[in-house]
């Protein structure tokens, strides 16, 4: 059976490159050594000073570094900065010309897949469209936490996917959209460091209500869940970085159901497989790998699966390399028992 | 993200007009300069107005009311900015430890929300002592950044 490529995103690695304990080049050293690849995505603002220019002969030096790392390159994360300027939102013409040159730049560089984020109305990625076709790109709209599968912005992108019937225009799955709980080390790590019991105790309580509720359709209904958790933050003694733990939890940690995914399987053209904690039994506590793994093999995807840890926004005990490892030990075993299995053939 | 980066350790440096700290980007990605929507600084619990503060992004010094326009300049992630602070009359003292205060609010361009990004805030406060001298120059390192293309960084592998 095909099955779907591994890989990893550089920015599981961000503490380690913030802190400039590694650079860009060694990191893709290391993810070749480690074993962590195939497949390689790059944040483009993250990785590569000056971007979407990009310095005389980086391109070419950029491929000989992957190609001696026996990685392939997964995807271009670009970002789309309707907020540039401090005064107005760019226009969508100014936004078109933000996002095509990272177009040329992730061609230049030589990726397949180029992340796009949901400022890119349904409209601009029309507009993209026929670039995308002249770089050989295809753009794949992240469907990130707070947003689902149903969110009204992702309902138009797939309405308008299925008129123009273009393979060049995806979803990318972020699967910190679709979590079952919150992530235990969240609260543990916070707990040591001495943050409230009652407090976390509290939000904990008010993400699982959150996780009975509809779905979030809407900005405003985001702004008062962010509310919400400042008040609780208030309610219960927090502070100016306690309340973080709350707010974060609200854009970082979905509530769609795992296997929502499959209503956009067929337009999936890459996958950010995002996790926080690896327990001691090697699977991840709040995101069910199986049923993730299970759908995106039924489906057929072949593409890859860009490991995406994020754990460090709170965990700075673990290695990140060992943590990447881990997922991707978990990954193996459970494709390995879904290519065993005859449901999953 | 990164709050006790912000300020670097050891920068504190005495200047002819006053003092200058470096500080790093609390977040993950270069942003644009003018996503800096706060700076406020402070030594030994005084605060400088915002007129007194400049920042230098690129090797371009900058006040704050001019960085909130440059939308097509970008601070990288991994780069130093140098805060500059005219206070003649409170310039540190080079032979003791100072208390530094710093709130760095900077615009999420990607994350809007109801029409408006979200503004991180971050602030960090820590005690080093003053440099008698600020450094000769403001520009980053080379070896810590990758405008130089895809060679091996000179950095020690941790």
């Amino acid at each position: 059976m095909n099955l779907p490529k591994l890989g990893v995103t550089l920015y599981s690695f961000t503490p380690y490159f913030h802190a400039r304990d590694y650079g860009f080049e060694d990191l893709v050293r290391i993810v070749g050594e480690r074993g962590l690849g195939p497949g390689l995505e790059v944040v483009g603002f993250q990785s590569i000073k000056g971007f979407p220019k990009l310095p005389d002969g980086f391109a070419a030096g950029f491929r000989r570094l992957v190609d001696d790392a026996g990685l392939e390159l997964s995807c271009l994360g670009a970002n789309a900065d309707a907020g540039l300027r401090q005064d107005r939102l760019l226009t969508e013409d100014e936004l078109v010309d933000y996002m095509l040159a990272q177009l040329e730049a992730a061609h230049t560089l030589g990726f397949p897949v180029v992340r796009v984020q949901h400022s890119v109305t349904p409209d601009l990625m029309e507009r993209l469209l026929p670039h995308a076709e002249r770089l050989d790109l295809t753009l794949g709209m992240e469907i990130h936490s707070p947003h689902s599968v149903r969110h009204p912005k992702m309902q138009a992108l797939l309405e308008r996917y299925e008129k123009l019937g273009s393979p060049r225009l995806g979803f990318i799955p972020d699967w910190g959209a679709s979590l079952t709980r919150l992530p235990p080390s969240l609260l543990s790590t916070y707990r040591a460091k001495g943050v409230p019991a009652g407090l976390l105790d509290a939000f904990d309580v008010q993400w699982n209500a959150f996780h009975r509720e509809p779905l979030i359709r809407d900005d405003a209904e985001q702004g008062a869940r962010f509310r919400r958790m400042r008040e609780i933050n208030q309610t219960y003694g927090g502070d100016d970085v306690s309340v973080r733990i709350g707010t974060n939890s609200v854009g970082l940690f979905g509530h769609m159901d795992p296997a929502d995914w499959k209503t956009i399987m067929p337009w999936v053209v890459h996958v950010h497989g995002k996790f926080y904690d690896i327990d001691a039994n090697g699977d991840e506590p709040s995101i069910p790998h199986d049923i993730l793994l299970r759908d995106l093999v039924q489906a057929g995807y072949q593409g890859y699966i860009s490991t995406e840890w994020e754990g460090w926004h709170w965990n700075d005990t673990d290695d990140p390399f060992d943590m990447v490892a881990a997922q991707h030990r978990l990954s193996e075993r459970v494709l390995a028992s879904l290519d065993a299995s005859p449901a999953g053939s | 993200m990164f709050r006790e980066r912000i300020i670097v350790d050891g920068s504190l440096a005495v200047t002819p007009t006053g003092y200058q700290v470096a500080v790093r980007l609390p977040w993950y990605r270069a942003l644009p300069v003018s996503s800096i929507e706060q700076l406020d600084i402070s030594l030994d619990g005084d605060p400088a107005p915002a007129h007194a503060i400049t920042i230098d992004v690129n090797g371009r010094e900058r006040s704050l009311r001019d960085a909130a326009g440059d939308f097509d300049d970008v601070w990288y992630v991994l780069d130093d900015a140098i805060v500059h602070v005219a206070a003649p009359d409170r310039r540190p003292d080079g032979d003791r430890e100072h208390d530094v205060e710093v709130t760095l609010g900077v615009r999420i361009p990607y994350l809007p929300v109801a029409g408006r990004p979200l503004v991180m805030t971050e602030r960090c406060v820590k005690t080093m002592p003053a440099l008698r001298a600020a450094p000769a120059t403001t520009t980053p390192d080379p070896a810590t950044t990758t405008d130089a293309g895809p060679e091996p960084t000179k950095e020690t592998a941790k």
